[in-house]
Formats: structure tokens, sequence, C-alpha cells
């Protein structure tokens, strides 16, 4: 069938469109570089006076891999609560849509949803790719298996690495970069991954031997190696791979007052090898004024101009109730005090890394909270090129990820902004250089940030953009005014092709999971050094961690796309 | 053959295995609990080949699939070990507007509803087989998971990993018997009634928040444990000790290090029910929408899950009652009708979650004796349930 999408503004930073008027045309769910005649269109739909992108990528957000289980587990009274309200028994059930095979049907929904209602909304939001950027290695077929579950969005996983004894052990010994590239490859490839996350380096391991702080140049107690030398042999092994994503860096000391010195060190202990510092807002806190808490947005956005190996994504604090989860349950374990409601899970998990889950909620009237938020913009207004800063609340870290079209207004609208300064904490307001930040996004930076940008940093050489090949992955909108109404309700979507998403709501479901993956090179001379490595460590097997194709497809039901490596 | 072992939540993935004929006979593995389930699983299969049991999965549905349909309420349980059969029983327990409910031990529902009040700090096997000084067993979690020692208690944790500035792990057990192979020399056990266990811990609990000693020594022992490792048998915690046990783990990690791992049977329906409903514990479909169910009751129609003969019967309840799987011959007589079904890790590949819960490991498929998968019947049953709606 050949589709013919006609007249819209399209923005494609990759050919350089910003709101030129185009004819697009799909076929087998591919945009077509040719003009077909007339005849051969089957459906045109007349998109003039709308905005059209590529799907959007998000490329950092919890939505599968055990630990948005144990939040659920932890949380049922919070999210049934929640569902009621935003969804009244027996309201819009699921029974017709169906999916794979499966149904489709409602369930939580907000800062927690179940998968089936985390792939709706995203699709709902012109979303058709996303990323659960903390894979363990143990869990990595269970983080496949929901992630397949979530419907109508492509997904890939990075696997995380840095607290493992393994590495540790090798590092510690000393032992030469190829081992490492050889350790590296083979994790990626056995876990299915598109690329590798470390987590607080160390820190995760060094708090399973009762350490509660260990900074980017202090030595592991263990195993005597410092997060820094951890980070530079990750990102240099990551690189000499050839994996398009460079090393993602969740930093040391996670919610710290004063860790942008942290974040500034990371930056140097990666030696000039490209990182991706992820959740950012995080790791920007000064120690100035008078509650010993500042914003370190300019330093960071400084080194982020200064460094150009490094890209930054986000991590926007949106106020309201949520839950936080993370793999560095050194930090989360110090959060469980600020919990609400007061309990919290942490787990240290097969000698890999571990999971803590908090639950929080921000308010726009407390100091330290508003002042996250203002961080938050102040590093999107403060980053000048929005190919190297990306849309995240680190879901549901910051907030949930259905608020992103509230965050795009934020950053395209300047009084809409200003308005929403001014009903923040007042002391937090003054501290921030907010008000000072003229800067709007545009349509094009929205398209470059959401993307082209993530397509390029994942290596995603089909996706993000519209030129002939590129799969037919396209949002339409209709222009509004009021921006996040208008990033809300998208008015198609096309997922590979096909129209899922009519007026902002799913009208059609798609066909079985795609699960976005690489396959480095390994070395095979070094298989039987690292076999002893994992005998030696006492976690999971090489041979059960290894999840071939065929189980991928058969088993977890998603199929592979193989990317290819640099 | 190298085999993920479907019988106990310990799920070992180093089990070798021969076949012998359409049998598996596990091989220079010493687990009564391993050569039990094969052999009933061999037993069984072999009284069906008799019997000329065998049916596709779509004979089997259409046999009930108008008594699904007629049902006033479905409940779907059992024991459900692989990530396929949990996905299909919760698609059809959707689409049937069903509950569906993993059977848990009286240890993993405490368990539960004590997390849900408190939260917990936890581990998986490996780290307290790699970090833990101490380890204390409430009951005797070895009796159900019968390699646990020989795999995770007893070897000396690689170096540099070291057990605090112990050389060697020491043990605690509290319970009604002595644990078999654990060394004499660093292993107290304290005789314990079910009943008792709580009011031990609480003043275990209470001792060590004011510094002071408890009469059993209990506080006295965990005050010099660096990592304390605690596991527990899936009848030893009632709500009160499980209550105390997660409050007792928050508490020890202000100083210290202390972890608990369970070993529960239902964590692989458990995890898929959650990220499929968005709830852990029992799901009720009955309004279309997911809802938690406080408390699972009998219904009309139970669709029982059972993978290998040797996992637990369903309780004696008044429900007509389908068993899906392989029974053992005392089962398959009870049933009001048993549709035979191959077994996960045996039949046919899968996932499975061991039962400390993050750990997802392949099952593997060894035989091909022309069964279907219980997923493939509850499968069928779904189109028919979709068709007749
Ligand atoms: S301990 Fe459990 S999983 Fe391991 S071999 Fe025995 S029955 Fe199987
Ligand atoms: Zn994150």
């Amino acid at each position: 069938m050949l589709i013919e999408l006609a007249g819209g503004a399209v923005y494609d930073p990759r050919q350089n469109w910003a709101g030129d008027i185009r004819n697009l045309y799909i076929e087998d769910g591919r945009l077509r570089g040719d003009v077909p005649q007339p005849s051969e269109v089957d459906v045109r739909y007349d998109l003039s006076g709308h905005v059209v992108m590529a799907g959007a990528i998000d490329l950092h957000t919890h939505i599968g891999g055990g630990k948005t289980t144990i939040a659920r587990m932890l949380l049922p009274e919070l999210l049934a609560a929640g569902y009621r309200a935003e969804r009244p028994r027996g309201e819009a059930v699921g029974h017709g849509v169906q999916q794979g095979g499966g149904l489709l049907w409602n369930g939580p929904d907000g800062f927690l949803p179940s998968a089936p209602v985390a792939g709706r909304r995203y699709i709902e939001m012109g979303y058709t790719a996303c990323f659960e950027p903390a894979v363990l290695p143990s869990n990595a077929r269970g983080a496949h298996a929901e992630l397949a579950d979530t419907p109508l969005i492509d997904t890939g996983g990075y696997v995380i690495l840095g607290n493992d004894d393994v590495l540790l052990g090798m590092l510690r010994d000393g032992v030469e970069q190829s081992l490492i590239n050889a350790y590296v490859a083979f994790m990626v490839t056995a876990t299915q991954c598109i690329g590798v996350k470390v987590v607080n380096a160390g820190g995760i391991n060094a708090f399973k031997y009762n350490q509660r702080m260990l900074d980017v140049d202090d030595p592991h107690p263990t195993y005597g190696v410092t997060p820094g030398e951890v980070i530079r042999r990750l990102a240099r092994a990551v690189e000499e791979i050839g994996l398009p994503h460079p090393l993602h860096v969740h930093g040391s000391n996670l919610g710290v007052a004063g860790n942008i010195e942290s974040t500034l060190k990371t930056i140097r202990a990666a030696d000039g090898h490209r990182i991706h510092l992820t959740h950012v807002q995080f790791h920007s806190y000064g120690k100035e004024g008078p509650l010993g808490f500042s914003s370190g947005a300019e330093q960071v956005a400084k080194a982020v101009a200064e460094n150009p190996n490094v890209t930054i994504d986000v991590g926007q604090v949106m106020f309201g109730q949520t839950v936080t989860i993370s793999a560095d349950t050194m930090h989360q374990f110090q959060g469980t005090g600020r919990a609400t409601p007061r309990k919290s899970v942490i787990l240290d998990i097969e000698c890999e890394a571990g999971c803590g889950v908090v639950p929080f909620r921000y308010r726009h009237r407390r100091y330290v909270n508003a002042l996250q938020w203002a961080i938050g913009l102040e590093l999107f207004l403060m980053v000048d090129d929005p190919s190297r800063v990306f849309l995240t609340t680190d879901h549901p870290n910051g907030g949930p990820f259905t608020t992103y079209p509230h965050l795009i207004r934020l950053l395209m609208d300047r009084s809409f902004r200003a308005t929403a300064l001014a009903e923040i904490h007042s002391d937090a307001a003054a501290a921030s250089q907010l008000s000072g930040l003229d800067r709007q996004y545009t349509l094009r930076d929205i398209a470059t940030m959401t993307r082209a940008a993530p397509a390029d940093l994942l290596g995603l050489g089909d996706l993000g953009h519209l030129s002939a090949g590129a799969v037919a992955d396209v949002t339409v909108y209709r222009p509004d005014d009021d921006i996040e109404a208008m990033f809300a309700r998208p008015t198609h979507v096309f997922r590979r092709g096909k129209l899922v998403v009519r007026d902002g709501r799913l009208v059609d479901s798609v066909d079985a999971a795609i699960t976005h993956t690489v396959r480095p090179a390994i070395d095979p001379g070094l298989q039987s050094r690292l076999a002893e490595r994992f005998a030696a460590a006492g976690g999971m097997s090489m041979r059960s961690l290894r999840i071939s194709d065929d189980e991928l497809a058969s088993s977890i039901l998603s199929r592979p796309e193989i990317h290819p490596c640099r | 053959m190298l085999a993920t072992c479907p019988f106990c939540p310990l799920r070992c993935d180093d089990l070798v295995v021969r076949a012998e004929g359409t049998h598996l006979v596990p091989h220079e593995v010493d687990c009564p609990r391993a050569h039990a389930g094969f052999a009933g699983v061999a037993a069984e299969s072999a009284r069906l080949s008799s019997l000329a049991a065998w049916r596709t999965a779509s004979v089997l549905a259409e046999s009930i699939a108008d008594r699904v349909a007629g049902a006033a309420s479905l409940r779907i349980s059992g024991t459900i070990i692989d990530i396929t059969t949990a996905r299909a029983a919760v698609r059809l327990a959707a689409a049937c507007g069903g509950v569906v409910d993993a059977a848990e031990s009286v240890s993993s529902a405490a368990m539960r509803r004590a997390i849900e009040r408190e939260g917990v700090v936890a581990a998986t096997l490996a780290e307290l087989s790699q970090r833990a000084d101490s380890v204390v067993l409430l009951g005797d979690p070895s009796d159900e998971c019968p390699r646990l020692v020989e795999r995770f208690l007893a070897p000396s944790p690689a170096p540099p990993a070291r057990v605090g500035e112990r050389a060697r792990r020491r043990f605690l057990s509290l319970g009604e018997s002595r644990i078999a192979g654990l060394p004499g020399e660093r292993y107290t056990h304290i005789e314990v009634a079910r009943g008792d266990l709580h009011r031990l811990l609480a003043e275990a609990r209470g001792a060590l928040r004011v510094g002071k000693t408890d009469s059993s020594g209990i506080a006295t022992w965990l005050a010099d444990a660096t990592y304390s490792g605690w596991l527990w048998s899936s009848e030893a915690l009632d709500p009160l000790a499980a209550g105390t046990l997660v409050g007792l783990s928050t508490e020890l990690n202000r100083e210290r290090r202390a972890v608990l791992v369970s070993l529960a049977s239902d964590t692989t329906l458990r995890s898929v029910s959650t990220w499929l409903s968005g709830f852990s514990g029992p799901v009720d479909f009955g309004s279309g929408a997911p809802q938690l169910l406080e408390n699972s009751t009998p219904a009309e129609l139970t669709l029982w899950l059972q993978p290998y003969p040797t996992a637990p019967p369903p309780p004696l309840e008044d429900t007509f009652l389908i068993v899906l799987g392989m029974a053992d011959a005392e089962l398959a007589e009870r049933a009001d009708v048993y549709l035979p079904a191959g077994v996960p890790g045996v039949d046919f590949a899968s996932s499975t979650y061991r039962g400390d819960a993050a750990v997802c490991l392949p099952l593997h498929a060894l035989l091909d004796r022309g069964l279907p998968s219980a997923a493939e019947v509850l499968g069928e049953l779904q189109l028919r349930r979709t068709d007749r709606c």
C-alpha cells in the first residue's frame, strides 16, 4: 500500500528541513524517495497546516527490567488509587484492542504504568522507540520480556557494568585493555543490549562492603580501583569495540549537595573518550547559599561546551508524586529517610549491581525540589546545541514520561515558563538564573533533541529522520498556541507505516515487538580467560547469561534489529 | 545435556541430564528433589502414553471451551514457573474477566504483605554467597531447596570478596530441627517452635536498638555480623514474624549490612502479572480492567496449572477443577478434567525467575514427546473465548 502524506510542514534536521512544505510517501513500512504517479497512491492524508516529524525517541526511560516490578510490588495502594482517580471503574476497558494475539487492557497509569499502558501512552504522544537504561545482566531476559510486552513501540536496553565483581577484579589485576574489551563485547551481545551504562562506578559494589560514599578519585575499599578508572576503561572499551552509543554514565554522588565537583571530575576521568552523562540535573548541585544547596547548571553547560566528547540528558524534575528507582543502592539507601510514603526497597543483585526503590513527592513549595526543577530547565536552556542535550525526566525518577508535553511547553514558551517560575518557592526562584534566560526552543530544536540526535547517538541509522529508506515512524501535530496540547495529542502517528493513533487516541495496533541491538566482535582467543573470570566471581554463568536471537524471537517474543558498529 | 532444573525455586542451571528413551535422568547430582521430579515426570508420561492420552492443544482447549465460557467465575492458579505460561495465564484471565492468583506459600504471602507495608533490604543468592559472613536460617529452607547449602552456603567467597573480617562464614538456625550439612564448629542452632519465632526476633530487634543483649543471644550474634543474610522455609514466617523481619533488615543496615533472601516458588507469575496488570498478588479482571484482590476466594471453575507431578496440588475446595500440565495419578483422579501438557524446561523452552526474584534464567527444551505446552492450551482457550464473547 502506498500512503501519501501531503503538504505538511516537515521538520527533519537530517535533511535540514525546518518547516518545509513537503509530500512524503510511505510504502512497505518505509519512506519512499521518489515521487510516485498520483494513480499509484492508495491513501492520501491532507496534512496542510500540520507539523510533521519522525517518531520521537526516548533514550532513557525506566519502563522495564525488574526495578519497575519491585516498585509496583511496593506501592499497590498508590497505583490503585491513582488508577481509580484517572480512570473510573469500567471506563474504556481494553477488551477491544488486539495486540500480537493478546489484548491491550487498562491498568495503573501515571508515574508507574503497567507495560501495556506505558506502550500506549508513549505512542499516543508520538514516541515510537524507547530505551531502558538499566538492564542488569542476570535480569536481561526478564527485562526484554517486559519490554516485549510493552506494545506499540520499539525498545532496547543498556547493560549495567562497572560494579560487577568480574570487571572490578580485572581492573584490580591490571589486565590489558583487550580483555576488558572482550568482556564488554560479550556482555552487550549476551544480554542483547545496544549500549553500556555505568551507575555510580564502583560505589554500588562498595556499598556491599558497607561503604556509604565513594567519590570519583576514592579507591574502592576492596578492589582498590577508583570510579574514575572504571569510567575511563569502560569508555575506552565501548569506543574500541565500536558501539555507536558512548558509555552512558550515571555519575557519583547522585543527589548530594556539592556533587557538581564529582560531575566535573567524571568528565576529566573520561580522558577524552566519548561519554553520555545521564540525568545530569541530579548531578548539578553546588553547596552555596544559606541552605547549602545551589545550582551548578552553568558549570555543567560550560563543561559540555568545552568537551565535545560529552553529551547529556537532563532528568527534569516535575512536581507531584513519583517513585525513584535506581541501581544506585548507595545513594538510594541514603534517601530512604525521605521516602513518601515511608517505605523503600534496597536490593543487592547477583555480584552485578543493585536496585533501590524509594517513593517520593516533589513539591514546588519546597526549596530543594523547586531548585531541582529550575536547575533542569537551566541545563536545557544553557546548553546551546540541542543535539547534545536530551529531553528526559529519567522516568519515573524526576517525574513520569507523560509530562513531556508540559516540559516541551516550558522550553518553547517563555511566558508560560515565567508563570510557572512565579509559583515555586521564592528563594529557589531567586537562587536560579531561570528568570534571565530568554531562550525559547524552536520546533526544529525539538525535532533535533527528540528525533535526529538520539537516533544518531544510538546509531539507529534508519530511525529519527524522514529520508528515503527510513523506517516510516511519523508523527503529525496540529499547531496550537498551547504547545502542551499540541504535543500531548498528535493528530496522526504512523508506526512502521501503519496509522495507529488518530487525534491522540490509539486506533489500531502493530505487529510484534522489536529490540534494537548491536553485535560487537569478540576476540575468540580471550574467551577462555573470560570464562575463568566468570567462574571465579560467583555470579551467573556465561552460558546462562547468553540470550540468542532465537531465544529472543521464540521465547521472549521480540525480533532483534541489529545495528552496525562503528 | 546441560539443563536448568525446574523442580524448586533454586533453579540450578548446572544440571547434567541424560536421556533414557523418552525419560530424563539427572547425572552426578545429589539432589533428592531433582531425582524425584524427573522420576515423577517419567512415571506420569509413561502412564499417559499407555492410555494413549496425547492430544493437541486445540483438542484440549475445545474440550473445556464451553465450560470456561459458561463459568460465572474463573480462577487461574497453581504453580507457574515460566514466563510463557505466565503470560498466557494473565492474558486468559484478562479475556475472561477472571482472577489470576499464584499459589503462594505461607511465608511468601506474609513477606509480600510486610514489604507492601514497610519495604525491605534484600539480596539475591550470589550476593549472599559472596558477601555474607553470617547466615541466619529460619526453619529449614534446604529441605525444599536441597542444593542450597552445597551451591550457596558452603563455598567460601572468591577473593577478594572476603566475608567481613572472618575467614569462614558462620550460621545460626532458628527452628524445630538442625540443618544438615552445615559445619558444626561454626553453626549454632536454637530450638524454636514456629509460633515463637516472632517473639524471639522482636526481642532481638529491641535489644539491638538499645545496644543490649537478649536472652537467646541472637542480638549479640547479629551485632557481630558484618554482612548477614537471612533465609527462611516456605512455612516459617507468619505475618508477625515477617513484619518484624523486614523492620529488622532496615534497622541493621544503619550501621552494617544485612539482607533478606527469599526463595519463593511464585516469583515468575508474580513478575509477569505485575508488569502486565500493574499488580502483584491476586489480580481480578472482573470489571474488565485489573484490580488487586485483597483475598482470593474459590471460584466456580478453577484452572490449575501443575507444571510437574511433584509440585504442590490444589487445596480441597468446592470448585470445578481443571488441571492443566502434568499431575500424578492421584491428582489426575481427583481433577474433574485433566489436560496433560508438557513440562517447562523439559518439553519446551522458556524463561524462569529464580526464587530470589531478580535473576531470570533460561529453561531449555530437552525432549520432544509431542506434548502441547500449557501456554498453547491457554492461548487456544483465549482465542475461543474471544470468539464466543
Ligand atoms: S536444588 Fe532444586 S533446582 Fe537444584 S537440582 Fe535440586 S530440585 Fe533442582
Ligand atoms: Zn535513569
